[in-house]
């Protein structure tokens, strides 16, 4: 091998550490923040006072510094794949025989999805499970995405991704592996599957792709629901249906003019604003924390994200990938290897086990049975999580 | 009348007067931008591109002058009145000659006021301008709620609907018995709503976004069917333009559905910008006329130049009305340009885009001799001095109320969701659906080509040549 090759296929350790300066200046800008006037009806947006709630905390008694010490903690490595540079997470298990595990984390989110559910995945027996089920985790920054590099030409789009994905994992030494995702990780982890790259036992997902062309068809047109369809179909059609009526818009926005998103770079608030608009239900669970109520998420979780973005400066790059994308978000891909779903009350759809089963010939997993969790299931709900994706890989070891 | 409704139904004299501190904090704003890297691709398909938004910010944050705009708008007799619980504010420009029309004309998004200024002098003082004197108007020119100087609205209900009552009670007030009304994009839909409010005293409206297509068309559109049976060509190119058209107008889309969460807009000079700038026409975002605007720093002829856009945002900026405006689109449930049926008179100026040139060039070229160099969206804002043209313009006008203009564009001015490529006068398929009384207005006239080619008119033209003036 020779010294280039083994300079770029280098895995560099990665820490971080921001400027003082920084911090002082995100505080200046939310507490500059000029304001529109309150929305009119409540459907029309995030709420004026929520977004005040949350500046006023961001601006305040929020401390990044606190995040960044848990976030240091842990193994960070950065690695040039494909030209980009890759952030990612590395934890090994100390239990023997522990499986490869590569989580893919989506859009508003980040490797701060993943935080809780590092130590119940390499460290089961500390929670309730047994070493057998132990997974060693490899978290990386999709490129775009928080300190991964930003791509300066065209093409990274979920295929691509996949592939620097199995390049990362072999690099890493890992000869059989599995792989996880929700949002834009689910997309990148069935293009893993499609990949067959040797060693990629089977993939976990939060937010299967499992519309049927006919059911696809219709949602696309506006036709009513084919006919024939069970009472859960039924419901997923209409959810669906509502959806993209009314709830993709910023998909549509980001996946067509992402560059003219200057204002969610330049402004806290409207950067904020901007990522928690990104479905009903986790904007319900993320309003009701900054009015004390916290769910799933706690006010801390959610800045932790925001600020992330903020820091990394990512705000346009990461919109950049639904431009890139030309998959259909929700549409069945042909998986062939072993796939297990989680499907959570609250995520976009409620993907039936039907059509999980037609999606999905080999789905050695199936649960929609939880009483909470949404569209950031690991990030909500870890402890549920984990035991999903100890559920789905224990037959593939 | 007590004295409640004598207050609520005053006239007040208006100045525009923007604190420096406003200016000083903008321009501290804009310097202190933090910017996204640049798009990974050459052009404009990922949106307003780094170069071009921060070569205009370079500029707005240092030798644009926002007094100039102002004094400009201060040379004006502005006014404002309360009407339906609201401030609206409005330019009342009244015409020295006698028995001139009085005209209402409206704005659209992500326009204002200042797309009319260029044609007040032209209406309300024709002879300057070479036209008739029986051509005069007064003219009226109101901010719409959410927009510019005017109120804006705590409440829904703030739609074209109501806008359009509010119009009427305006030049109600104001003593007119006998008007007219005009308008593009937003202004468009609020004129045919008067249209078809048809209140007492107005006699026609002038439309340069035309709400034509029929039903079975718009149906089509809608489901992503291919186009009815039976269109002619230009209709069928119509109806491939919308196609086109509809798959660029996320932003309106998106300000329909979620409006309140562009906080980005509102809080960042620079958003606001990118974000007013990327209105589409019929080919591409951002609109050419804008896009070429950016370098152009001033117009003998009129073309819009890089300061009236830049007045048009910073007046956005300083009325902190970027979410507000954009409410508009969230209160609108109706179809865009779908035929509404209007009764009264209409008359329709479809304006070509500038990029089709290369489509028709022998054609264009005489389009551009022709004198109206400039045929973009903005009709008003960036027409108003061609008429300094030569005869073969002047020639058309007469010919009865539609633009005698070859579609030799395949994107109108206005475009914003939907081209109208169809040549109004000559075809009219779509508006005979729609204008009942079109016979009268477009219909006879038929379209003559002038002597050195079609006929383009300014605006300005298009108003003084209809047939009530």
């Amino acid at each position: 091998m020779s010294r280039a090759v083994e300079a770029a296929n280098e895995i560099r350790p990665f820490s971080v550490d921001v400027p003082d300066e920084v911090l002082e200046d995100l505080r200046r800008r939310i507490a500059a923040t000029r304001w529109p006037d309150r929305e009119t009806d409540a459907s029309q947006g995030v709420q004026l006072e929520t977004i005040q709630a949350l500046a006023s905390y961001w601006a305040t008694d929020y401390d990044w510094r606190k995040f960044e010490e848990r976030f240091k903690a842990l193994p960070h490595f950065i690695t040039e794949i494909d030209g980009v540079d890759i952030h990612f997470v590395h934890v090994r298990s100390e239990h023997e025989d522990a499986l490869p595990l590569i989580v893919t984390h989506g859009w508003p989110g980040s490797t701060i999805e993943q935080l809780k559910i590092i130590d119940p995945l390499t460290n089961p027996t500390e929670h309730g499970a047994s070493a057998a089920d132990a997974f060693h985790l490899v978290i990386p920054s999709m490129p775009g995405y928080g300190f991964s590099g930003k791509p300066t030409e065209t093409g990274w789009d979920p295929i691509r991704i996949a592939h620097a994905w199995v390049v990362l994992m072999n690099r890493l030494g890992y000869t059989e592996f599995v792989a996880q995702g929700g949002d834009w990780g689910n997309a990148v982890s069935e293009q893993m599957a499609l990949l067959k790259p040797p060693g990629l036992l089977g993939i976990h997902t939060n937010m299967p792709a499992t519309v049927p062309p006919d059911v696809s068809k219709a949602l696309q047109v506006g036709d009513p629901a084919p006919s024939g369809l069970s009472a859960d179909e039924k419901k997923a059609y209409e959810v669906l249906d509502h959806f993209f009526k009314t709830g993709v818009g910023y998909a549509n926005e980001m996946g067509n003019r992402p560059q003219t998103l200057y204002g969610i770079a330049d402004s806290p608030v409207g950067l904020a604003a901007w990522m928690l608009d990104h479905d009903l239900r986790s904007y319900e669970l993320i309003a009701r924390a900054f009015a004390g109520q916290p769910g799933g998420l706690s006010r801390d979780d959610v800045l932790d994200n925001v600020t992330h973005y903020w820091l990394t400066n990512t705000a346009v790059s990461s919109a950049r990938l639904y431009w890139e994308s030309k998959l259909a978000f929700f549409d069945i891909k042909g998986v062939e290897i072993p796939v297990g779903v989680s499907v959570f009350p609250d995520e976009l759809y409620p993907a039936p086990q039907s059509w999980a089963e037609k999606a999905y010939p080999k789905l050695i997993h199936f649960n929609n049975e939880f009483d909470e969790g949404g569209h950031f299931a690991a990030w909500e709900q870890p402890q549920l999580f984990s035991e999903e994706i100890r559920a789905t890989f224990r037959s593939l070891r | 009348m007590s004295t409640t409704i004598e207050t609520a139904n005053e006239i007040r004299p208006f100045n525009v007067d923007a604190p420096d501190e406003a200016l000083e904090d903008l321009r501290r704003r804009i310097a202190a931008t933090n910017w996204p890297e640049k798009e990974t691709v050459a052009g404009q398909s990922q949106g307003v591109p780094l170069a071009m938004v921060k070569e205009l910010a370079d500029y707005w944050g240092t030798d644009y002058d926002w007094r100039k705009c102002e004094a400009k708008l201060n040379s004006l007799p502005q006014f404002m009145t309360e009407i339906d619980g609201l401030d609206i504010h409005f330019i009342h420009v009244k015409s020295d000659h006698e028995d001139a029309l009085p005209l209402i004309v409206n704005h659209g998004w992500p326009g204002s006021i200042i797309e009319q200024l260029k044609i007040i002098d032209r209406l309300t003082d024709p002879t300057a301008d070479g036209a008739s004197a029986s051509d005069a108007f007064d003219v009226v020119i109101p901010s719409m709620p959410g927009y510019g100087f005017s109120g804006k609205p705590t409440t829904t209900g703030w739609g074209p609907e109501r806008m359009a009552r509010a119009w009427a009670e305006l030049m109600r007030r104001l003593g007119y018995t006998r008007y007219v009304a005009q308008g593009g994009d937003w202004g468009a839909f609020v004129v045919d709503q008067m249209g078809l409010q048809a209140p007492e005293g107005l006699l026609a409206i002038h439309t340069n976004m035309p709400a034509t297509v029929p039903a079975d068309v718009d149906r089509a559109l809608q489901a992503g069917d291919p186009p009815p049976s039976g269109l002619s060509a230009e209709e069928r190119r119509a109806y491939e333009q919308l196609e086109r058209t509809f798959k660029q107008v996320e932003y309106a889309r998106y300000m329909a559905a979620r409006p309140q969460t562009l906080y980005g807009i509102a809080d960042s000079p620079v958003g606001l910008a990118a974000w007013l700038l990327d209105h589409n026409d019929a080919d591409g975002q951002p609109a050419a006329a804008i896009v070429s605007a950016l370098d152009r720093t001033t117009s003998a002829t009129g073309e819009l130049t890089r300061d009236e856009v830049l007045d048009n945002i910073t007046l956005y900026w300083l009325t902190k009305t970027g979410v507000s405006a954009s409410r508009l689109y969230w209160e609108y449930k109706g179809g865009f340009f779908n035929a509404k049926r209007v009764s009264i008179p209409v008359a329709v100026s479809v304006f070509p885009g500038e990029r089709t040139r290369r489509r028709a060039a022998g054609r264009s070229r005489r389009i551009r001799n022709s004198s109206t160099t400039t045929r973009s969206r903005r009709a008003a804002i960036s027409l108003p001095g061609s008429s300094r043209s030569s005869s073969p313009r002047r020639s058309g006008r007469r010919s009865g109320h539609c633009v005698n203009r070859r579609p030799s564009s395949r994107s109108p001015l206005w475009t914003r969701m939907g081209p109208v490529v169809w040549r109004p006068c000559e075809t009219l398929a779509f508006a005979k659906h729609r204008h009942p009384k079109q016979g009268r207005i477009a219909g006879e006239a038929g379209v003559r080509e002038g002597p050195f080619g079609p006929i383009v008119t300014t605006a300005s033209d298009e108003m003084r040549s209809s047939p009530w003036a």
